[in-house]
């Protein structure tokens, strides 16, 4: 199990932002010896509606840092984040608007 | 006279116990980083903050920028490879690492308040900041 992503989301103004700190070696596939192993789909919801979808390759640095504004959130509701990687896992961690 | 002896090692081993407790429940390393130098310093002061939250992932970081050493927390600063610091002090900042800035600095080299990136915090005096610190049991780090 990949360890948990931190995540922070707060009102700034009308919009929410988004803070998330991932947990993830993030290997090229260019070193000898280290198969690639990185993120390739990031999602991102609030209460259900998708508000931020990617597509990453190796070009990522190890522990992601992603951050990100969207319209239509408020204090209280929740935002998921979930990542699956080219080996099949995934994780997903979410937090409360703030 | 056997039993008292098997009560003793008992006792001891119940002493083992506590002192494992104990030393689980030891309280986390806090550290306070001075910086007064320009941005030519920061980009290895937060390698070494990156580095030791590796090492350590519970360490309590507080970092206590005056004189020069603030400009790296002013918005749009730039390392000398031309590179923006929030990416970096936004993931540490994740990482629960705190950011104070010398309101001293800012007013006697008139910088508005405003400048100041919002991960970082103001206090009255950087110095007064590491003194605080320092008497809360913080260890002093200057790279």
């Amino acid at each position: 199990m990949p360890d948990p992503m931190k995540i922070r989301a707060t009102m700034q103004g009308d919009k929410v932002e988004v803070k998330v700190l991932m947990a993830h070696e993030m290997e090229t596939g260019q070193r000898k010896g280290h198969p690639a192993w990185f993120i390739q789909n990031v999602k991102a919801t609030c209460n259900g509606r998708t508000v931020l979808a990617a597509e990453w390759g190796p070009a990522v640095s190890k522990n992601p840092f992603l951050s990100f504004r969207f319209q239509g959130g408020k204090p209280g509701d929740k935002v998921t984040i979930s990542w699956v990687d080219n080996h099949g896992e995934s994780r997903t961690d979410e937090a409360t608007i703030s | 006279m056997q039993s008292i002896v098997r009560r003793m090692a008992a006792a001891a081993a119940l002493a083992f116990a506590a002192s494992g407790v104990a030393m689980a429940g030891d309280p986390p390393i806090r550290v306070v980083y001075h910086i007064n130098e320009g941005v030519q310093k920061a980009p290895a002061v937060l390698r070494n903050i990156a580095n030791e939250l590796d090492a350590e992932p519970n360490t309590k970081i507080v970092v206590v920028a005056h004189g020069m050493g603030i400009d790296f927390l002013l918005k749009d600063a730039k390392d000398p490879k031309g590179n923006a610091f929030t990416p970096e002090i936004e993931t540490l900042g994740m990482r629960g690492v705190e950011f104070r800035v010398c309101n001293n600095t800012l007013e006697s080299r008139h910088i508005d308040k405003s400048r100041v990136v919002p991960d970082a915090k103001i206090v009255p005096s950087g110095v007064a900041e590491i003194a605080k610190l320092e008497s809360q049991g913080y260890v002093y780090l200057k790279p």
